[in-house]
Formats: structure tokens, C-alpha cells, sequence
């Protein structure tokens, strides 16, 4: 699971070598933490977590066979992590010193978190990478688990144009 | 891209020696056929498609990439 997950990220991303995948093995469960560039992290998860959750489907078919539970967390390489830790100390630091105020002025995560949805709103072009709206660690941390109970992207993939050609090759292989 | 879906698509099969994919290229799009044997159809497409949709999803970045249009067969 952990080739399949880095062999097809390696083959999407811009900057191959940042590539890295950690598997973390439970008994009936295994944890799969993708590292990739920041400048990847866009195209990696892809608009709407197109592209994350195309990657959980194959990597269900494949769990399925090995009858375990997978879960796949998209994380910014190291070098990003170290800078985003250091980010996140800030915020800390500003929140403690702002809990007396915090309700007169916005804390700077409260900002931070509106700032983000701003920035997921904007409407994207068509195909279009989501590289301009890359998403930081914190949201796509939030935003992993939340899709992948709904998986809204397969829906909306299922309504895409070839649907109806699979749906039908679907069908007689089910019979 | 051929070698993705090739890549993938073993990954997935039980039958791994009866993956093949044929990349024919025009222009500005290319057709991947992939062939799998026939008891290795149901899991490659998915429930709904899922599986094809998802191999389309991820060729599509590459795709991108090269400014080509893709078009995913399962044969």
C-alpha cells in the first residue's frame, strides 16, 4: 500500500524526491502519512480533495484484499512542518497573551481560520490545479477525516460524463 | 501515464500478467485502453465506477501537466 500511495504521488507531484510515505500499522488498521512539498500539497489533495480521495478509493481496493482499515493523511514535507510548527508556537504564544481580550478582538488562529475559508471559496477554474489556494496543514488535518466520511468528490465524480458508459460496465460485471 | 494506470492497475488485479495497456496519442488527447482479465473487471472499475473514476482523477493531474486530454478504457 505504502509503494502504491508513493508511486503515484511521485508520479503527480512536481518535486518527486520530497516524496515521502510513513506507514504506521495497528492490527486491523494501518496509517498512511503522506509527506509532499508544499508546492505539491495543492495538486496532491486537488480541488474539492479530488485528487486525495481518488488515491483513498484505490488504496480501499487494496486494503479490502489485505482485509484492513486504511487511512491516508496528507502532511507538508519536513522542511514545511518545521515552519509551520513555529507558526503554530506563535499562534499559541498570542492566544495566551490574548485570552483577556479574546473576545474584544479576533484571535490571530480565528483570523488565520477565515482567511482559509476565503481562500476555498474563491471559485477555480475548471481543471485547474488548486496550487494558488494550497491548503496549509491545519485545514487539510481538519479537512482529511471530515471527507472521508462523507466522500462527497465520488458523488460528484459519478455525475462526470463518463459515468454512464462505466455505470453500465458496472452493472453487467455485477451480474 | 501508461505507466501509472499500468502500475495501479497491477496493483489492484489478482492477475497482475493479464494487465496491459495500449496508449494511443493524437494530438492533443491520448486514449488509454486497459485491459484486464475479466474476473479482475468488477474490481478495477468499482461499485458505481469508483475505481475507473478514481484512476481517471489522478490521470487527469498528469494530464494536466502536459496539456493533453485523457480518456480512460476499460476493456
Amino acid at each position: 500500500m505504502k509503494e502504491l500511495i508513493e508511486n503515484i504521488a511521485k508520479s503527480l507531484a512536481d518535486a518527486p524526491s520530497q516524496v515521502r510515505v510513513d506507514e504506521i500499522e495497528g492490527t486491523n488498521s494501518v496509517v498512511l502519512e503522506l509527506h509532499v512539498a508544499p508546492e505539491d500539497m495543492g495538486r496532491i489533495i486537488g480541488r474539492k480533495g479530488r485528487v486525495a480521495n481518488a488515491m483513498r478509493t484505490l488504496l480501499r481496493v487494496l486494503a479490502a484484499k489485505q482485509g484492513k482499515r486504511v487511512t491516508l493523511e496528507i502532511v507538508e514535507s519536513p522542511v514545511a512542518e518545521a515552519a509551520a510548527e513555529e507558526v503554530v508556537a506563535e499562534e499559541v504564544a498570542s492566544l495566551e497573551e490574548e485570552v483577556s481580550v479574546e473576545e474584544a478582538a479576533p484571535t490571530e488562529a480565528e483570523v488565520a481560520e477565515e482567511v482559509t475559508i476565503a481562500d476555498e471559496e474563491v471559485p477555480l477554474e475548471e481543471e485547474a490545479p488548486v496550487e494558488e489556494a494550497a491548503p496549509t496543514e491545519v485545514e487539510v488535518a481538519e479537512e482529511v477525516p471530515i471527507v472521508e466520511e462523507e466522500v462527497p468528490s465520488e458523488e460528484e465524480l459519478i455525475e462526470a460524463p463518463f459515468e454512464e458508459e462505466v455505470g453500465e460496465t458496472t452493472g453487467e460485471e455485477a451480474d | 501515464m501508461k505507466e501509472l494506470i499500468e502500475y495501479v492497475a497491477k496493483s489492484l488485479v489478482d492477475d497482475p500478467s493479464q494487465v496491459r495497456v495500449d496508449e494511443i496519442e493524437g494530438t492533443n488527447s491520448v486514449v488509454l485502453e486497459l485491459h484486464v482479465a475479466p474476473e479482475d473487471m468488477g474490481r478495477i472499475i468499482g461499485r458505481k465506477g469508483r475505481v475507473a473514476n478514481a484512476m481517471r482523477t489522478l490521470l487527469r493531474v498528469v494530464a494536466a501537466k502536459e496539456a493533453k486530454r485523457i480518456t480512460l478504457e476499460i476493456v
